[in-house]
């Protein structure tokens, strides 16, 4: 055939495609909202069904031009190469910007058409347009961004007979295939919030977009959620410095989002019962989309530096426009209806909706001071031109305050009643101040640390609190219909599931809480070097060195230090096995990769580096050993939060939305 | 609003800006080049510094015994004596190739404590006879 499609020119075109009906679907959303004409909104959901087809098309065509190897596409040429494995072909489409924006227009375009689905539905014809014109706005922005500045496709005239390869750090673990898909589920998700908001406002109907809302903005947080736990595993996993958590600028990005969206998760509650704190919900709403396209900016632009170098171009300030443009239509819209969404009661702090406020208000906080830490250094730079970063201290030091006051505010929040408190009120605080103090204590006499025992007793604590909880309704509903308390137990998950998933994210929020101490207090590192057959006696466990190995892979080359470990006493429980420490060489990298081993048990992590080695002789190894007690529990923790999140999300039919309408909802 | 809220609220507001600000002051670590460290030796003593440079051609010694990494970091004009005792893997080290290491200054030498991870996809080498303003720029961009 003389003229084929190549995946280049498929890709190229169906991008154009996306972005021309994206701009139509914009067109005719505005022409539905301003006409009142119902059929225009029926053409713009089908354009959305068909930008889809378009994205994917593109996507597609990405992944062709990967997996045939076709290097005149410049995206492939970069980023690929012939060598790499299948799996790393399948997820090179987000190993570099081109590639990720494209993702992230196509989740977009997913959104986009499962909003669609719902207008003329639950999203009334009066909101529906506008909720859809956002969305398709956002959607010019992610096309247009790729058809006019960032464009996968490019053709390269002389394609190279290999491409340049894949960042090694991406390639070195399967988390790759999950943690930034996640992340971008997350990101992207939020926006539908975003347009849900903005309905509203320009709409004015100020309460029944909540409803909906809160289910979105949880989709959107048990992704985001998931990304951040999965990504905390991955750097932990890969990095080989045996930490989770750098606040890096990368990481801020990902956590400024999910604080917001988890504020307005609890506010959004007060107003889906009481109709108060609509402001707040507006802005929380707006702030966390904005959070996404902001941490984009800051990742994708160099303004800040970051280990997680992206590399940088002109798609800065695009994005930086973009955030403007995000935050001058909700706060300006905000601005504009503020007159007629003001409160009608005054909120007591000793209520409920004290306290969901109170805990909104400390993650909104939290939130502003990750970014003020974040953007410290261009504040710095430009008031005396040096360069500066802000140490993870700082943020260590803030955030331990803030967080030990969200776990009180969590133990506490759901255990009062909405409006005022009572006497079996007074008798469940006492009880869970109780069990912190006998908690903290505890772990004073056996000799731990102030912060780790006061963790403890902040966990003893708010296990307590959803332990009375779920027991006494568990006792008055087995009392008033005489049946047995499991029994009641099945039926109360069954029937308010919100109530139930809501603790079991709380007590994973509390594990995770209580992981974070221990393991952040009680890591040890150990290192020495060994000549081949040498024993090492260390922190309970028996080390041997066995011959070194050197092993040709198709992409890379790796120098592997098999040890062998034996636990000798307590301190090394559960750490006995063979493992081979690595270095990873990949061939466009200077300097190798170290890949770290790490054995889980339920309560040390043993960690195994490989520092250096002998090169010429191959007769000893530095290995480095750390040992990390109870990381194993904060996956178990990320998982429980997730699932708690499922819990409340899993569809339980036709009742529970008219139920979620009802005053007495989910409690 | 009532008084005493009013009053709580500014005793949690002063406590936040203490915190923050406090916070912020202490734990900013600068980023220099060798040739800026002797502009003003005086004000990066005994604080913790990011310093950006590269790895000096046959500089670099490793100890397998003690675990001490020594190596020089030049900017192509000034150069300093980097020592690192087993916190980061030698092996990530290259002769030739830009690095950015944290820690502090003791005395003339440069005690490392952490190399920074580079996700960088591509590196190019500096040239001869590049100004440590070129090199700078290049370490920026690498990191």
């Amino acid at each position: 055939m003389g003229v084929g499609v190549t995946p280049g020119l498929l890709g190229g075109v169906a991008l154009v495609v996306a972005l021309i009906l994206s701009v139509l679907g914009l067109v005719l959303a505005t022409l539905a909202y301003t006409l009142r004409d119902g059929r225009y909104l029926e053409a713009a959901k089908r354009l959305s069904a068909l930008s889809l087809l378009a994205a994917v098309v593109s996507f597609g065509a990405l992944e062709w031009a990967i997996l045939t190897n076709d290097f005149s596409v410049s995206y492939v040429a970069n980023h690929s190469s012939a060598n790499n494995p299948l799996w790393v072909k399948l997820v090179t489409p987000w190993a570099a910007l081109e590639g990720s924006i494209l993702l992230w227009a196509m989740l977009q375009t997913v959104y986009t058409w499962l909003v669609s689905l719902r207008a003329g539905h639950s999203l009334d014809v009066w909101r529906a347009p506008v909720a859809l014109g956002t969305l398709f706005a956002v959607q010019v922005f992610f096309f247009a961004v790729m058809v006019f500045v960032a464009h996968p496709f490019d053709a390269v005239p002389n394609p190279p007979p290999d491409g340049r390869g894949t960042n090694p750090l991406l390639q070195n673990h399967w988390m790759m295939a999950v943690h930034p898909v996640l992340m971008y589920l997350g990101f992207v998700g939020l926006s539908v919030p975003f347009a849900y908001a903005v309905a509203a406002m320009e709409a004015r109907r100020y309460q029944s977009w909540i409803f909906e809302t809160r289910w979105w903005t949880l989709v959107a947080w048990g992704f985001l959620t998931a990304a951040i736990f999965t990504g905390k595993w991955w750097s932990y996993e890969i990095l080989g410095w045996g930490g989770y958590w750098a606040w890096d600028p990368v990481e801020n990005a990902s956590i400024i989002p999910w604080l917001l969206a988890t504020a307005f998760l609890h506010t959004a509650q007060v107003q889906e019962r009481k109709g108060l704190f609509k402001g707040w919900n507006f802005a929380f709403v707006t702030l966390a989309f904005a959070a996404t396209v902001f941490g984009t900016f800051l990742t994708r632009s160099g303004v800040i530096q970051s280990v997680h170098a992206f590399a940088s171009g002109p798609v800065g300030a695009w994005f930086l426009l973009f955030l403007l443009g995000v935050m001058a239509v909700g706060l300006g819209l905000l601005a504009r209806v503020s007159s007629e969404i003001r409160e009608a009661g005054e909120v007591r702090w000793n209520s409920r909706e004290g306290a969901l406020l109170a805990g909104a208000l400390f993650f909104g906080t939290f939130a502003f001071v990750v970014v003020l830490g974040t953007l410290w250094p261009l504040v710095v730079e430009l008031v005396s031109g040096a360069k500066v970063s802000v140490g993870a201290p700082f943020f260590n030091q803030v955030s331990i305050p803030l967080g030990v006051f969200m776990l009180l505010l969590m133990g506490v929040g759901p255990v009062l009643p909405w409006r005022n408190s009572s006497a079996q009120v007074l008798r469940n605080l006492m009880a869970m101040l109780i069990a912190l103090g006998v908690g903290t204590l505890l772990g004073l006499l056996l000799g731990l640390s102030v912060g780790v025992s006061l963790a403890i007793g902040l966990f003893a604590y708010n296990l307590t609190a959803i332990w009375l909880m779920v027991a006494q309704g568990v006792r008055e509903r087995a009392r008033a219909l005489g049946i047995s308390p499991a029994q009641a137990l099945v039926e109360l998950a069954g029937s308010h599931k919100r109530r139930f998933g809501s603790h079991i994210v709380h007590f994973g929020v509390a594990l995770a809480a209580l992981t974070i101490a221990f393991s952040q207090t009680y890591r040890v590192t150990e290192q020495k070097t060994l000549q081949v057959g040498e024993i090492w006696q260390t922190r309970g466990l028996e080390v041997r060195l066995l011959p070194l190995e050197v092993r040709e892979e198709p992409n890379r080359f790796a120098a592997i230090a098999p040890i062998e470990v034996r636990s000798t006493s307590r301190e090394g429980w559960g750490a006995d096995g063979r493992y081979q420490a690595r270095l990873n060489f990949y061939p466009q990298m200077g300097s190798p990769l170290a890949t770290p081993v790490v054995k889980y048990s339920l309560y040390n992590d043993y960690y195994f580096v490989l520092m250096q080695f002998d090169q010429e002789k191959g007769q000893w190894a530095t290995i480095k050993i750390i040992v990390t007690p109870m990381v194993w529990w904060l996956w178990v923790a990320g998982l429980i939060i997730v699932l708690g999140t499922l819990y409340i999300l899993w569809p339980s039919g036709a009742r529970a939305t008219s139920r979620q309408m009802s005053p007495m909802a989910g409690d | 609003m009532k008084p005493k809220y009013m009053v709580g609220l500014a005793v949690v507001g002063v406590a936040l800006a203490y915190l923050i600000f406090g916070g912020l002051g202490q734990n900013l670590v600068y980023f220099i080049t060798p040739s800026e460290y002797f502009q003003q030796a005086e004000r990066y003593q005994n604080r913790a510094v990011r310093l950006g440079g590269l790895v000096k051609e046959g500089s670099l010694s490793y100890n397998p015994q003690t675990l001490e990494l020594r190596f020089v970091v030049t900017d192509g004009v000034k150069e300093i004596p980097i020592r690192s005792s087993g916190t980061t893997p030698p092996a990530l080290f290259g002769e030739n190739r830009g690095v950015v290491v944290e820690g502090r200054f003791e005395g003339e030498t440069f005690v490392s404590q952490n190399l920074l991870v580079k996700h960088s996809e591509t590196y190019q080498a500096p040239k001869e006879g590049w100004t440590p303003e070129q090199v700078r720029k290049l370490i920026e961009e690498t990191q």
